[in-house]
């Protein structure tokens, strides 16, 4: 019963965290979301050799493409599933309240790295497709999109989920 | 039913509700909270931490029932009836505090009254249940009909109460009689659903043969009779007779589906549950499909459940209101039967999914329908507003005719009790799906359905504007010649009187008909003793600013063009025996002459400036008259180019066409390749051959006479393709009143440098002139022979000429690039070749609509950068502060942003994917695999 409690615990504030992350979300303007904007841009503008220009009003504008990288751009979606997802699947390693406390700052920075990662390959297979086909439907960018995090998601999910399965039969023969 | 003790439907009766419920109060909030006082916000700070606090302790108690594997308990189920009724109840009576009557409704997305309501009730429908599940043991034999007779015994209790004693007992106009009348009620509505419930419960429990051999006698009425007489009485049809209106007590239903829906949702109820595993599979998936048209109604009833007494005790057909609260409870008894069953048989992810996918059916054919109706309204307006004239375009019409009946109703403001015309829920879907909340105006709707169906639904209305004694009383002008710039800049003083002798408040109007390459480059307006010089904003805006000022009795003052070249001048208000001063700056090429309310004006003079005054640039041109007067004049060959009306209900003049135009052809005999096109929504042209009479026949008479996208078509057409030939049009028609025209050409007049006539042959054989420029439909003269020999001057000379223009002593401007982007840099403020480059790619835009929506935004900056109004801009004096820091706002935002950060309707966004879809598909995904390892 006492797991139970703890693990009600790493969830609601899992959750909280994440409720308040949207919140903050809704009311951000580009400005306040440029610690994961610009990066983002860095990475589309290196790989694709084009430069932007940026506004807080309009976002990273790059003219050649004529796409617009702003708040809506951000990944913060991807970001909140994926901690999610690790914290429901990490915080069973832990096993003390340091531990399990310590994983949440980790997490955050873990998944900030994999939501740049997985933002730019949907931007540039985006990018990709309305560039090089005739197919340039919004729906069909909504459906790369969800295609590209799905596909990440369950990447990470099962490697990591495969990984704890391991790492509990180890212990298990520790034992 | 004794499932509803698990708590865990708690989070889906309680929280789920309570979180969306504060979404939609806080999308209104943020819309609404500047117009709230002090007051106000402490009434939403108050109600909505309460709701905060009684969702978070119940999500508490949820969880501790779910960690400690309980049920719920009776004393749940009463704490919790109790505090959310007298959460409403003081809502509603708080309500006038919390959305005060200053809030104008339409700022308001939908009746936030009812949406408390609507989310709160399941929580009091299921801790009724609750109550009732607790209090009915399954050990002891309670009697069903004991529960449904004391359940009906309350309200006819009452009907005698109301009939007998009430007129007797004088206390209920007093707030204290009014509260515990009202209380009376709650625990008398509350009592009634209690036995109510409890009957049906004790039936489901009882599971008898008798109950389940005669089951068909209780469920063709709820599922079948009940459903469709409920859409019936919603119409009023049986109090007023046949109804034929759209609209309804609780909501517009209709819509043909509700009734075909209705009745298939209820035979499927009524199908016989037998063994056969195939068909009970056809059942489970058809009643899944239809859960969504149960559940739909369950939803839209919820909040009216404890009006269903009263109405009883009313009009006796309250029971048809709680219709879908059985309905509801029967399809989810058969489908949870349906699927105890299939589960020996199949599956249970196969069953889940199947039922997902079916619930999905109805909800999806509904958004895809709603996607095509936004596709047609669409392509709809970009037909009429900015079309493309060499394209054909095919419109589906009765996708258009239900999209127009719909703006129809959001703008018909009277309210039938709660929602009226509207169909609940839905109609807020539509709204945002198909129109993106915004609606058409009435002018708009009437020409799409004069065009696309020949009818009209709105009279519209005309300004009354009063000004038959405000004039002008004294005008001056002062011209100055600026030498580098080789213009003019002439400033127009106006001293405006009104001599009206009684009271009321006049207005100002006139227009003011510039000629070509003349611009307005300032404007002031005396407000109070200060001179306010005019603030130069996008059209629409500011005339909304002045309309909303003008109904405030404010002092605003507006000029923006109307048509061509014509500018309207309007200044309000004018008290008795007011005086006001005001003026306008010109900006012209050579000297001209400008008439402002019968006050003619010389502006400039011509022997101060250089011979010619032309001016030319890489897209534009400017003819001035002086360059004009050496031009050489020749005479292109004239064709007629016949416009039939082939609008509905004309098929059958096709004989009379056919002959006036041959007499016609007869008396005014051109040897030419003349044309011919049919006239209705759309336009067919064809070469006017033998073959003819027979594309007559084979024509479609349908729609409008849409005469104005012909002639549009015609001079668009005869004007690209520069040739030695000009078309006469010749109208065809029986009605040309009935023509659909909505402004004369006077955009257009460099397409018709010949004539501003065109003919209008009627099928006696008359023909009379009507003048282009000038009120198109009305006639000029009748019975008049068509005038083929007008001269044209070739410009820039005979041998090569570009361009025709009209053969008189104005100024001409010349389109050289029918397509072409104007260098920002060449735009400089208070510059006359910024204005001719703004006037040439106007002239483009007229020519090619399709491609003005995407310039918009380049257009009024570059308006704003060169102080020049144009078609899309307006001048206008404010007086107030706060309007004037408004539209200088709206001014620099447009001006602030670097060419390259226009952003134009192509640029994506690179937006990601909504959280609730990765949310639910990755759960999906989950939950999939969790029951694969579950397995093995």
């Amino acid at each position: 019963m006492k797991t139970n409690t703890n693990n009600i615990i790493i969830y609601g504030a899992a959750f909280a965290i994440v409720i308040l992350a949207k919140t903050a979300y809704k009311y951000a303007t580009n400005d306040a979301l440029l610690f994961i904007l610009k990066p983002l841009s860095k990475l589309i503008s290196i790989v694709t050799n084009k430069d932007f220009l940026y506004a807080n009003d309009i976002g990273f504008y790059f003219e050649t493409l004529n796409i617009t990288i702003d708040k809506s751009c951000s990944g913060i979606n991807f970001w909140c599933i994926s901690f999610l997802v690790f914290i429901i699947l990490l915080h069973k390693v832990c096993k003390t309240y340091l531990q399990k406390f310590l994983l949440f700052p980790v997490v955050i920075l873990a998944t900030y790295l994999l939501t740049l990662f997985a933002n730019t390959s949907r931007i540039l297979t985006s990018l990709f497709i309305s560039k090089q086909t005739d197919f340039n439907y919004p729906w069909l960018h909504q459906a790369e999109g969800v295609f590209i995090y799905l596909s990440f998601l369950i990447i990470f999910y099962t490697l990591l989920n495969r990984s704890l399965l391991k790492y509990h039969t180890y212990n298990e023969k520790l034992t | 039913m004794k499932n509803l003790l698990n708590p865990k439907w708690l989070l889906v009766i309680n929280t789920l509700p309570i979180i969306v419920l504060f979404f939609l109060f806080l999308s209104d909030y943020n819309i609404i909270k500047t117009l709230l006082s002090e007051e106000n916000l402490t009434y939403w700070k108050g109600f909505g931490f309460t709701l905060f606090a009684l969702a978070s302790l119940n999500l508490l108690y949820t969880i501790f029932c779910i960690i400690k594997k309980k049920e719920l308990t009776i004393f749940y189920g009463f704490i919790s009836l109790v505090v959310y009724i007298l959460f409403i109840y003081l809502y509603n009576i708080y309500a006038h505090f919390i959305i005060p009557s200053n809030v104008p409704r339409w700022m308001l997305s939908s009746n936030l009254l009812l949406y408390v309501g609507t989310f709160l009730m399941p929580t009091l429908a299921h801790s009724l249940f609750v109550i009732v599940v607790k209090l009915t043991s399954e050990k002891k034999d309670h009697k069903a009909w004991h529960s449904f007779l004391i359940a009906f015994a309350i309200p006819l209790t009452c009907f005698i109460f109301v009939q007998l004693i009430m007129p007797l007992w004088q206390l209920v106009g007093s707030g204290f009689g009014e509260h515990t009348f009202i209380i009376l009620m709650i625990i008398l509505v509350l009592s009634f659903l209690f036995f109510l419930i409890r009957g049906i419960y004790i039936l489901s429990i009882k599971k008898g043969k008798a109950w389940k051999k005669y089951q068909l006698v209780w469920k063709i009425p709820f599922a079948i009779v009940f459903p469709l007489l409920g859409l019936i009485v919603n119409t009023g049809s049986f109090f007023n007779g046949i109804s034929n209106t759209d609209s309804g007590i609780f909501g517009n239903f209709s819509s043909y589906w509700f009734y075909i829906i209705a009745f298939i949702n209820g035979v499927l109820i009524c199908l016989p549950n037998t063994e056969n595993k195939i068909y009970r599979l056809a059942l489970y998936i058809a009643r899944s499909i239809t859960i969504t048209y149960t559940l739909y109604f369950f939803i839209v009833f919820l909040p009216f459940l404890p009006l269903s007494v009263i109405a009883i005790i009313a009009i006796g057909l309250g029971f048809l209101m709680l219709s879908p609260l059985v309905l509801f409870i029967i399809h989810i008894q058969e489908l949870v039967a349906d699927y105890a069953f299939l589960k020996q048989y199949f599956s249970k992810q196969l069953l889940i999914s199947m039922s997902v996918i079916a619930f999905l059916v109805i909800p999806t054919s509904l958004t895809l329908s709603y996607q095509h109706d936004k596709e047609v309204l669409h392509e709809a307006l970009d037909y009429i507003y900015s079309p493309d004239y060499s394209k054909d375009y095919n419109i589906d019409k009765s996708s258009l005719e239900k999209t127009l009946q719909v703006v129809s109703k959001n703008k018909d403001r009277r309210e039938d009790f709660i929602f009226g015309n509207q169909t609940p829920y839905l109609s807020q879907f539509f709204n945002w799906m198909v129109l993106d909340n915004l609606t058409l105006s009435d002018a708009k709707i009437n020409t799409i359905e004069r065009v696309f169906f020949n009818t009209e639904s709105f009279g519209l209305r005309t300004d009354n504007i009063r000004n038959s004694d405000v004039d002008i009383s004294n005008i001056n002008s002062t011209s100055t010649y600026n030498e580098a710039e080789n213009h003019w800049i002439s400033w127009v003083d106006i001293e405006i009187t009104n001599a009206r002798s009684n009271a009321f408040r006049s207005e100002y109007l006139t227009t003011i008909d510039l000629p070509d390459g003349c611009w307005i480059n300032d404007y002031y307006l005396y407000v109070e003793g200060r001179k306010e010089m005019g603030i130069l904003a996008e059209k629409k805006s500011a005339m909304w600013v002045f309309n909303q000022i003008r109904g405030t009795n404010r002092d605003p003052g507006l000029l923006h063009y109307i048509t061509g070249n014509k500018v309207l001048f309007r200044i309000f208000p004018f008290a008795k025996d007011e005086v006001r001063q005001t003026g306008i700056q010109f900006i012209h090429k050579e000297a001209i002459t400008i008439d402002i309310d019968n006050h003619k004006l010389a502006l400039g003079d011509n022997t101060k400036t250089n011979d010619y005054n032309s001016s030319e640039n890489e897209h534009v041109a400017f003819v001035s008259s002086s360059e004009k007067k050496n031009l050489h004049d020749i005479k292109r060959t004239s064709y007629y180019h016949f416009i039939i009306d082939a609008s509905a209900e004309k098929g059958n003049l096709k004989d009379s066409y056919s002959k006036v135009i041959e007499t016609f052809l007869k008396e005014n005999p051109l040897s030419s390749n003349h044309k011919v096109s049919f006239s209705n929504t759309y336009t067919k042209t064809l070469e006017f051959n033998d073959d003819w009479h027979s594309k007559m026949d084979a024509q479609i008479y349908e729609g409008g006479f849409y005469l104005e996208r012909t002639i549009k078509k015609i001079l668009v057409e005869a004007y690209e393709n520069t040739t030695k030939t000009y078309p006469i049009i010749i109208a065809v028609t029986d009605d040309m009143f009935s023509s659909i025209i909505s402004k004369d050409f006077k955009d257009f007049k460099m397409t018709y440098p010949e004539s501003n006539l065109f003919y209008h042959l009627n099928t006696v054989g008359y023909v009379a002139s009507h003048d282009l420029t000038n009120h198109p439909k009305r006639m000029i003269n009748d019975s008049v022979k068509v005038k083929s020999n007008h001269s044209v001057l070739a410009w820039p000379n005979t041998a090569n000429s570009k361009a025709y223009l009209s053969n008189n002593n104005e100024a001409s401007i010349v389109l050289k690039s029918s397509h072409f982007e104007i260098n920002e840099s060449e735009i400089k403020p208070n510059n006359w070749n910024s204005g001719l480059l703004l006037q040439g790619k106007w002239i483009s835009n007229i020519l090619h609509p399709e491609n003005s929506e995407s310039d918009w935004n380049k257009q009024v900056k570059y308006s704003f950068m060169s102080k020049i109004m144009t078609p899309l801009t307006s001048y206008i004096v404010v007086e107030n502060e706060a309007q004037k820091a408004i539209l200088k706002k709206k001014q620099d935002e447009v001006l602030s942003g670097k060419k390259s950060l226009d952003l134009n309707e192509e640029t994506q966004r690179m937006s990601e994917p909504e959280l609730i879809i990765i949310l639910v598909l990755f759960g999906l995904f989950v939950l999939y695999r969790q029951r694969k390892l579950n397995l093995f």
